[in-house]
């Protein structure tokens, strides 16, 4: 699958499903222009990719939750490359679980700042290029948008409004001939997903009902979902406003699921 | 990437429309096509175009509401292949009217072919697959397998319970190395569609009522079905089983 010469804006690029965004769309040919805090790991991730002499991948340090940020990192892209051809709205963050009770409203807003307002703010700052190249916008939910989560109401209600928003935009954007399409994966094996595991109590247990979660017994990878986005990207062009599930079916069937014993 | 190079496919409906552009994709892909449908003209001209054009495939005449002619291929891909990788789920059948405009015949002849057909064919090679803990399944369903759709009562009903199958085959196999998917077209401009639109008597104007249902404003081609096909058929849609996955030029959003 190709995607050359096309110009690609990755949130939250330097880690996880991002990051493998990144690498699949610069093995594609792209021209990928990629965010994250930590600059760091984003330079380094850069001349990595960037180690044949060429300069298709451009880290830009940037903190999504401030939408001027944003602004600069799409205005960056297209005056370095001229163009945008792709928008992959991945940032994100799980905060750990826990009921209610223990989450703070400013804890809410700040998540509400971060998973969806960021996203809403990428879109913005990217529709008046992507309406020039007939390009695509994807946002990444979640399964559990949909399912809900244990001791997750601010995340799960972030991920809800993220495919519902792409969807009303797919509507209006569709006379411009843009995409845009939500992802929505269950459990992929991401370093924030290690950090769960490393956190919990029982490390080896908390890996294992990770990977339990899904019918086929294991997580996915960053690279699955990357070549998902890559899908979607490029020879999805009859798709919008579609969410992808990409879960390894943990959503079907039904079984035990009370917590009262 | 999304190479089938080694992998051994079977399309029913492959004579025409989506099924003869899968069959078409798949080949450029590296798979080894059987084009299978009950139109043996169409079906050897798919077949001998592909090989025309180097890729591999051969004809395999097949009316999958036959159980014998269902098992008739699994022996026939057996004998030749050993085994069958890839089955494509795509062939079917249409009926318009509501409910007043139904008759019990016309749901039988949609359910035959729709849903027993599809059972049929892979009731016959879901144990060669199960015995080499591989199988990847892709069954054509439609919007009218998720969506209510004006006048197609039989065919939704048909195109419903698709999406229950393969969502079922897909849990019930998920250890055995099983994927099953369905994907879900939108109006697709095949030359059967092309056919129906020609009928009216202002052929014109019905294609501007059917693409105006599609958000993006047009019908979807055979080819944008196909690449949805030839990714959940590859590994590289490993994690992706049971989803039914809608390809509708935005049929489906908005009210």
């Amino acid at each position: 699958m190709n995607y050359s010469e096309k110009v690609v804006v990755i949130t939250g690029g330097t880690k996880g499903i991002g990051e493998g965004c990144v690498r699949a769309f610069i093995g594609a040919g792209s021209k990928v222009v990629f965010c994250a805090r930590d600059q760091e790991e984003g330079k380094r991730l850069a001349s990595e990719l960037n180690n044949g002499g060429t300069s298709e991948a451009l880290f830009i340090k940037c903190d999504v939750s401030q939408p001027d940020q944003i602004e600069s990192l799409v205005n960056a892209t297209v005056h370095k490359f001229g163009r945008l051809d792709c928008l992959i709205n991945n940032a994100g963050w799980h905060p750990p679980h826990k009921p209610i009770d223990d989450f703070t409203v400013e804890e809410f807003r700040e998540l509400l700042d971060l998973n969806l307002v960021s996203i809403f703010a990428g879109c913005k700052f990217a529709l008046p290029h992507l309406r020039k190249t007939k390009g695509n916008i994807i946002n990444m939910s979640s399964l559990v948008g949909a399912m809900g989560q244990l001791f997750a109401t601010t995340y799960v209600a972030t991920k809800g409004a993220i495919t519902a928003f792409t969807k009303a935009l797919a509507i209006d954007e569709a006379e411009h001939g843009v995409r845009v399409n939500p992802i929505s994966p269950g459990n992929i094996h991401t370093p924030l997903w290690q950090e769960a595991i490393d956190l919990s109590s029982e490390p080896e247990t908390a890996r294992a009902e990770g990977d339990a979660a899904q019918l086929v017994g294991r997580m996915g990878t960053t690279e699955e979902v990357a070549k998902l986005c890559l899908f979607i990207a490029s020879e999805a062009t009859f798709t919008t406003g579609v969410d992808h599930v990409i879960s390894g079916g943990a959503e079907l069937g039904y079984g035990r699921k009370t917590r009262i014993s | 990437m999304f190479d089938l190079t080694g992998k051994i496919a079977l399309v029913t409906g492959a004579a025409s429309g989506i099924g003869e552009a899968v069959a078409n994709t798949f080949a450029r892909s590296g798979a080894f096509v059987y084009v299978a449908d009950i139109d043996a003209e169409n079906g050897e001209r798919v077949a001998t175009e592909i090989k025309h054009g180097g890729g591999q495939a051969e004809f395999l005449k097949l009316n999958v509401a036959d159980d014998a002619d269902c098992q008739n291929a699994a022996d026939v891909v057996h004998a030749a292949h050993g085994r069958l990788g890839i089955l494509v789920n795509n062939a079917g059948v249409g009926h318009v009217g509501s409910i007043e405009q139904t008759t019990g015949d016309d749901l039988d002849r949609l359910y035959a072919v729709n849903v027993r057909g599809m059972f049929g064919l892979t009731k016959a090679f879901i144990p060669g697959m199960l015995k080499r803990k591989y199988g990847v399944i892709v069954n054509m369903s439609s919007v009218g397998g998720v969506a209510a759709v004006k006048d197609r009562i039989a065919y939704c009903t048909t195109k419903f319970a698709v999406v229950g199958f393969t969502k079922c085959l897909a849990l019930d196999h998920a250890l055995n190395g099983i994927r099953a998917n369905c994907i879900c077209p939108g109006r697709v401009e095949t030359p059967f569609v092309k056919a129906r639109i020609n009928e009216y008597a202002d052929p014109e104007k019905a294609y501007r009522e059917m693409a105006a249902t599609q958000a993006v404003g047009r019908m979807g081609t055979p080819e944008e079905i196909a690449a949805a096909a030839l990714y959940l058929a590859s590994d590289e849609a490993a994690f992706v089983t049971g989803t039914a996955l809608l390809i509708d030029g935005g049929f489906t959003v908005g009210k």
